[in-house]
């Protein structure tokens, strides 16, 4: 496994707490040579987030959503490209802080760095960056 | 940063091998048929289908609360390609967690044709990709 420093989301001042990705799911994303290039976006988005998201399913509680929008974005295999305008990526982590996702996320019309749909799917917006 | 970390990571190579798996961390099922970068739709609390970022076809999808749909719908799903002992279900067909699926939300017509999309996916239609929910019971993240 492998840990990133990321913001708390339970107490956003504090000292910065760790995204955890276990092993399960870096053997999964080995399957997809693609998505395992694109994890290093994925880390960038978890240190450089432009929103956080609480509560991420509607019948279990709890979860996180970081959204972002790296530089660039691999597309296929051995192929980056610019990060794709129209969407913002979402990584997405358990209570326990386990990474298990991240997906293109089409931009909301209210917001471009929230995905789309945003005030239905999660419980919240805890924190948005400046700039 | 970043580098170094798929450095660390990259001594056992990546190489495209298309299977369902159950992530336990997010408690779901996850199917992708190709290798490359695609976006998400989401179709209702359940469903999340992939698709591809070059030509928008389907090309793959996500279920949710993939152990609470393999409780509830267990009986309808055990005479359907699945693998396992007396007590246990422990592989399950990808298809039957997508009826399944359906089931569990109202019957509109864009959902409907969401999910006949995938079913009728070519990897999909006329087969039985199983997947592996013995790491169900290991399952605390999101109780």
């Amino acid at each position: 496994m492998f840990k990133v420093k990321i913001i708390n989301p339970n107490n956003i001042d504090g000292p910065k707490v760790n995204a955890v990705f276990h092993e399960d799911y870096i053997d999964h994303l080995r399957d997809y040579p693609v998505d395992f290039e694109n994890l290093e976006a994925v880390v960038y988005v978890l240190k450089h987030p432009e929103r956080i998201f609480r509560g991420i399913r509607q019948i279990r509680k709890g979860g996180w959503c970081y959204t972002g929008t790296p530089k660039k974005f691999c597309v296929a295999e051995k192929v980056t490209a610019p990060f794709p305008k129209g969407f913002v990526l979402g990584v997405y982590m358990n209570p326990n802080m386990n990474v298990f996702e991240f997906r293109l996320e089409t931009i909301a019309k209210d917001d471009p760095k929230c995905p789309k749909n945003w005030k239905q799917r999660y419980r919240g917006l805890i924190w948005k960056s400046d700039s | 940063m970043e580098k170094r970390l798929l450095k660390r990571l990259g001594t056992k190579k990546p190489r495209f091998n298309p299977r369902p798996w159950f992530n336990r961390f997010g408690d779901c099922i996850v199917y992708k048929l190709t290798n490359e970068a695609t976006f998400a739709e989401r179709v209702d609390d359940v469903l999340t289908i992939y698709r591809s970022l070059k030509t928008k076809r389907s090309v793959g999808f996500q279920i949710k609360d993939a152990t609470a749909l393999a409780a509830k719908h267990k009986a309808n799903m055990i005479h359907v390609d699945v693998e396992g002992t007396d007590n246990e279900v422990t592989r399950v067909s990808v298809v039957c967690f997508l009826l399944a699926a359906y089931e569990r939300g109202k019957h509109t017509p864009a959902r409907r044709q969401a999910y006949a999309e995938l079913l009728s996916a070519p990897d999909l239609e006329g087969q039985a990709p199983i997947v592996g929910i013995q790491e169900a019971g290991k399952i605390a993240a999101f109780a």
